[in-house]
């Protein structure tokens, strides 16, 4: 067999996601409906961990590991991928339902994750799901047969969404983990087809109004970067031959969020605003949009209640500040909103 | 303690979500402040000292 005269950058590759309806089944082959798979604006194309269980011990009887010592299995294994990019309303769209839980259908643009949010299972059973909350991702290979790394039942268990005044005009990025517990559709899959390309629909943190760039009850911040981070995790159960039969969404799902701004008038009161936070109660609302309230193309996000998590000087051209903050819940019975995302 | 108002003019903005009271945000008590009412509060944030005023016990006549 001759050498092979071809090469690819890793520009070539792509990473595309899709809303699954049924567990076990990847998107595009469910019939009808195939949900679109969606590319995202990755940076980089990365590559998933297997997590591939391997045991490369010595048996007893043998100095040597021999090849019937060897030991792999990929059933109970957990694959993870995480990628970083550009956050454009396609692919954002379908990453804020899978983590919120809201059916991207119903949220209109504006995903919210309730004070009382219940934890969630989706099983072997799960078919023909409304809110779609399992998703199936291919890297694309730059070559074009039978090369491509299909995933199915995957959740997104991490979002970072973040943007810095002095990049790129403070276009919003992303970094986003998944998780699956199922086997690994193919990891020679024939020729994905992208059936919504990457857009030019991208988020600028420009868009936000002075007065409703608001930290811990402190409105008119001058932001030099931001990140917030959203989590729900996932963990599998139930061991088959086709890798984990149940996902549960049943720790802690966290809003948090990170700020580097200038430091002034109005701010030099944030350590004493940290150091003088009351037990037990909220210390304000962390809003970051264009208007007081989240719509619908405007990215933004929203924390009704929110605590300080930390505060510190930062030494730039000029002093700033860095500081933290953490969504608070309204209550154990309150279906107020801990967090909200607008994209 | 009870709190007020100090001007009329100068009023919470809401979506600071200022809390007074143990718990979350209380859009409720911000509409009773910023409607000229006093209310019963627990505490005042720092962000909310420019906006209230703790009202003083009246003291009857005669009283010590």
């Amino acid at each position: 067999m001759a050498i092979a005269a071809n090469a690819f950058s890793p520009k070539q590759f792509s990473f595309l996601i899709a809303e699954q309806d049924d567990w076990g089944t990847h998107a595009v082959d469910e019939g009808s409906p195939n949900n679109d798979l969606v590319a995202l604006d990755v940076d980089s194309i990365g590559s998933p961990s297997l997590g591939v269980i391997q045991g490369l011990d010595v048996r007893s009887g043998s100095r040597v590991l021999q090849a019937t010592d060897f030991f792999q299995d990929i059933k109970g294994s957990v694959k993870e991928m995480t990628v970083t990019g550009t956050a454009t309303t396609e692919g954002l769209d379908i990453l804020l339902a899978n983590l919120t839980g809201e059916a991207l259908a119903g949220a209109s643009g504006v995903y919210s994750i309730a004070s009382n949010i219940a934890s969630s299972t989706l099983t072997s059973a799960t078919a023909d799901q409304t809110g779609e909350q399992l998703l199936s991702i291919v890297y694309k290979s730059g070559y074009g047969t039978n090369a491509d790394l299909s995933f199915k039942d995957c959740f997104c268990t991490n979002l970072v969404l973040s943007g810095d005044a002095g990049t790129e005009g403070g276009r919003i990025k992303f970094s986003a983990t998944f998780k699956t517990g199922s086997l690994a559709t193919s990891l020679g899959d024939a020729t994905t087809t992208i059936d919504t390309a990457i857009t030019a629909n991208d988020y600028f943190m420009s868009a936000w109004d002075a007065d409703d760039r608001i930290i811990a009850g402190t409105a008119n911040a001058l932001l030099f970067n931001f990140s917030l981070n959203l989590t729900n995790e996932v963990v599998f159960s139930g061991l088959t031959s086709t890798g984990f039969e149940a996902a549960t969404r049943a720790s802690e799902i966290s809003a948090t969020a990170d700020f580097t701004i200038k430091y002034d008038s109005t701010f030099s009161g944030l350590f004493n605003s940290f150091n003088a936070q009351t037990a037990g109660s909220s210390t304000g609302a962390t809003l970051m949009n264009h208007q007081a309230s989240l719509a619908d193309a405007n990215f933004g996000f929203k924390m009704a209640s929110s605590v300080l998590t930390n505060v510190g000087y930062s030494e730039g051209d000029m002093m700033q500040l860095d500081c933290s903050v953490k969504a608070v819940g309204a209550g154990i019975g309150s279906s107020t909103a801990l967090v909200e995302v607008a994209c | 303690m009870k709190i007020k108002l100090k001007d009329s003019k100068n009023l919470i903005n809401p979506s600071l979500g200022l809390c007074f009271n143990p718990g979350a945000y209380d859009e409720e008590l911000i509409n009773d402040i910023n409607s000229g009412k006093e209310v019963e509060v627990k505490n005042i944030p720092i962000n909310a000292e420019d906006y209230v005023k703790i009202v003083k016990p009246k003291t009857k006549k005669g009283a010590k």
